[in-house]
């Protein structure tokens, strides 16, 4: 298939825990995909970001690229153990004229070699000032089956009670917007950062500056951002020199202003709403820091108590997911949230069903244990939301069961749930598998099964016949 | 043999939505053609469906929406489901939406007579013989939209954009479905045809080997430039191969600001609905393959794709729901024998 495109491709890896190296560069060679043309070897959990198809020749598929693969980085700079992978064609070579017609499988192909989780990539075309983008992400077959799933452990344990998060393909709904919005952002230069006359390593320098210096981009030209320079004159510097802090942090509720990165709190608050990001510093042991300003003064705030807010949902999407797999669940619930309060997401809803059941697998996971949801409330909004997005879909069900049942502690509402599920898919075994475990935990002769203290409508007339109607009837569908 | 019989007409936003739950139409052989007495009309709210009426001598209808469903279904309805039937024609299925609680009050309805395939001329054949795709590959072809002259855009150029977006947005979604095609799918342009006639439609798929003929026909409304809105009515034919059984035919009018008309726009209106019907054109076309041979790990394959692309739909897609659900209870059937 998209051998054409694994020979000439280039990659760009940027590692994103703080003990790696960032800009290797490697290439393959024709015809060779050894482990030496792998790289992030040691990471365990990355992506790959391939550049967007330009089919227009805009020039804007190259930057986009860039841009999604290094905003991917910034939201998940502080988890160790992940990556991000670009995966660009070599010079002026279009990946369009490369991709062929595979697309979601030449990603795929793509993240396999480099044994990549997840594989991004997109489509953008321009007219009249608009810039549309189209973005798409797979999930490689071969990603743990439990990595997206939500599963109730007990002590001891009991198997069975799990529901899976099964949609693997997105393709996300187009994103209206322009090259100011993309681009007209402030960048943080790193160590040796070097401004240039064109976007060309090559082209003349115009001056260096130091690390920490904040420039403010106004376009992109392929990987290079162009900025204001002395003088009113423009200049660029290529996306590896600078650090990339999001373009705006939403606040919910008012956030304190710190003098300085981890330092004193000021008077001042950042109101609830959006901010530009002026600057970005990391601090040691003080985590990541925004700048912004409110009503003439600036502040900072950590990066911990607002949202930032990327080019595309799609990176909240991505970031989620990476998140999610690093079992950081109360970030996992940023993102997902950014992602479904993100304008236009709900023209897929497809994604935006998986982003709701991951809201909500979030949300249930980031408390710990049945008990502390318990004496606190159950948000069993995101399924529901799940459901009404894709209402024909098993999964949502499946999950709002779990937590009706875990957290709710009705069994009698959770069987609605299920057997909406099998009826929808026969196939799939999860419902099957959670009645069989309650059957057999709730009502075998002799069972001591401490779910019955959790569960108060254990005997409920009719709830041991559907429960057992359930559990064999799904068997059956499934012979 | 098992018979499909699909043939689907989606029309949204069509007539003048008005409070009075009254919906007025008229059915008639084909586009254009004579009334059809008789035909069986259906109504359904909220998955309630019920028995109407038959069309008059004119063709005509007019389904009290008030004496049939209870208060409830009309004030929380979101579409409204018409059901048509007739003995020689294909079944057909309007989706109106249905928008704070004002309900459509005109609809037209062409139905198809079944099996009604027209025959090429020996010029209009040595004139396709060029776009025929490559052996073993899965063309769908576009035949080229008569659009209203829109700015600096050609409608030559719209078309060719038109073209290589629904070619990338029903590929996309074919791969996110998880769909394995067993040859390479394109979407070609016949750049000199002009027909919107659908048996003449499928009669070109038929010759040309292809999946799929799509194409449309807009039209502006408005005065002012900038509260210019185009109409769109799109024609998506799959063309049957081989298999005893009405493919199915989804017409679908929409409204495009004129000022989304000469940009990528235009396709992401088009291109859920598109990518959907594709793969069901495949699901299909890949059944009659395995039927005859009794092929239960690809029927099982198709049951799973086919699955997957059901519990991605959305509400309002309750016409793509209903032509999947029946589609898979032919799979179960088959995987039953």
């Amino acid at each position: 298939m998209s051998r054409r495109w694994v020979r000439a491709i280039a990659l760009m890896v940027v590692l994103a825990a703080a003990e790696s190296r960032a800009g290797v560069i490697v290439r393959f060679v024709p015809g060779s995909e050894k482990a030496s043309d792998r790289v992030l070897t040691k990471v365990p959990l990355k992506a790959l970001v391939a550049e967007f198809l330009d089919p227009g020749n805009t020039g804007l598929g190259k930057s986009l690229g860039y841009l999604v693969w290094r905003e991917i980085h910034t939201a998940i700079s502080d988890q160790a153990g992940a990556g991000v992978i670009l995966a660009r064609a070599p010079g002026k070579v279009r990946l369009v004229d490369l991709l062929e017609h595979d697309y979601h499988e030449a990603a795929i192909c793509a993240a396999r070699g480099q044994r990549a989780r997840m594989a991004a990539w997109g489509a953008v075309g321009e007219e009249g000032g608009r810039v549309h983008v189209s973005a798409y992400l797979s999930l490689l077959p071969e990603t743990p089956r439990d990595a997206l799933a939500l599963h109730v452990e007990t002590t001891p344990p009991i198997q069975g009670l799990q529901a899976r998060i099964t949609r693997t393909r997105f393709n996300f709904a187009p994103v209206e917007t322009n090259r100011t919005e993309l681009f007209a952002r402030r960048l943080v230069a790193r160590q040796g950062a070097t401004l240039r006359a064109e976007a060309d390593a090559k082209a003349r320098v115009v001056r260096q500056v130091a690390a920490g210096t904040v420039l403010e981009s106004v376009d992109m030209e392929g990987g290079w951002f162009k900025v204001k320079a002395p003088e009113n004159r423009a200049a660029y510097i290529d996306i590896s020199q600078v650090d990339l802090p999001p373009r705006r942090i939403e606040a919910v509720g008012r956030v304190p202003l710190h003098a300085g990165p981890g330092g004193a709190r000021g008077t001042s608050q950042m109101p609830s709403g959006a901010r530009d990001v002026l600057d970005m510093r990391s601090q040691q042991g003080k985590g990541l820091w925004y700048q912004v300003e409110v009503d003439g003064t600036r502040g900072w705030v950590p990066a911990s108590v607002v949202r930032p807010r990327f080019s595309l949902p799609a990176v909240h999407f991505i970031a989620g997911l990476y998140r999610y797999q690093g079992k950081r669940f109360d970030d996992a619930k940023r993102e997902f949230s950014q992602f479904v309060s993100a304008s236009g997401v709900a023209e897929d809803n497809a994604s935006l069903a998986t982003a709701y059941q991951l809201l909500g697998a979030s949300g249930l996971l980031s408390k710990g244990d049945v008990l502390a949801l318990r004496y606190g409330y159950l948000d069993s909004e995101p399924f529901s939301r799940a459901i009404a997005a894709t209402p024909y879909d098993a999964a949502p069900y499946n999950l709002r069961a779990l937590a009706t049942l875990m957290v709710k502690g009705s069994i009698h509402e959770a069987l609605r749930d299920l057997e909406r599920a099998v009826t929808l898919d026969p196939t799939d075994p999860t419902a099957s598998l959670i009645a069989r475990t309650l059957e057999a935990e709730l009502y075998r002769p002799g069972a001591r099964s401490d779910l019955r203290h959790l569960i108060e409508d254990v005997e409920q007339p009719g709830v041991r016949e559907r429960v057992g109607r359930l559990a064999s009837q799904a068997a059956a569908a499934n012979r | 043999m098992t018979h499909i019989l699909f043939a689907l007409f989606c029309v949204f936003a069509t007539g003048v939505a008005g409070a009075a739950p009254l919906v007025h139409g008229i059915v008639t052989a084909g586009a254009g053609g004579p009334p059809l007495q008789g035909t069986g009309v259906e109504a359904e709210l909220r998955g309630n469906r019920k028995t109407a009426l038959s069309t008059d001598a004119t063709g005509r209808f007019e389904i009290d929406l008030g004496s049939l469903f209870d208060a409830g279904d009309l004030r929380h309805a979101d579409a409204l489901v018409l059901f048509f039937s007739m003995s020689g024609y294909d079944k057909a299925t309007k989706v109106m939406p249905v928008e704070a609680g004002r309900f459509p009050q005109e609809v037209r309805v062409p139905l198809t007579q079944i099996g009604a395939a027209a025959a090429l001329e020996d010029g209009e054949k040595r004139r396709l013989e060029r776009y025929r795709g490559a052996p073993g590959s899965l063309p769908l072809y576009l035949i080229p939209y008569t659009l209203p002259p829109m700015g600096a855009a050609e409608p030559k150029d719209l078309n060719e954009q038109l073209r290589a977006n629904l070619e990338r947005v029903i590929l996309t979604h074919v791969q996110a479905s998880g769909v394995r095609t067993s040859g390479v799918l394109s979407v070609k342009l016949l750049p000199d045809e002009s027909i919107r006639d659908v048996d003449r439609m499928r009669a070109y798929g038929d010759y040309l080997k292809a999946l799929a003929v799509i194409t449309g026909a807009g039209s502006i409304e408005g005065q002012a430039a900038e509260a210019q809105v185009v109409q769109v009515a799109s024609t998506y034919v799959v063309v049957p191969q081989g298999q005893a059984q009405a493919a199915p035919v989804l017409y679908v009018d929409d409204e495009v600001p004129a000022s989304h008309l000469a940009s990528p726009r235009l396709y992401h209106h088009l291109s859920k609905l598109w990518g959907r019907s594709t793969v069901l054109a495949l699901g299909l076309r890949e059944f009659a393959e395995v039927q005859a041979r009794n092929d239960r790990e690809s029927l099982t394959r198709i049951r799973g794709y086919v699955q997957a692309e059901r519990a991605n739909a959305g509400p309002g897609n309750e016409v793509l729901v209903s032509q999947l659900n029946a589609f898979l209870e032919l799979v179960d059937r088959e995987l039953k024998r």
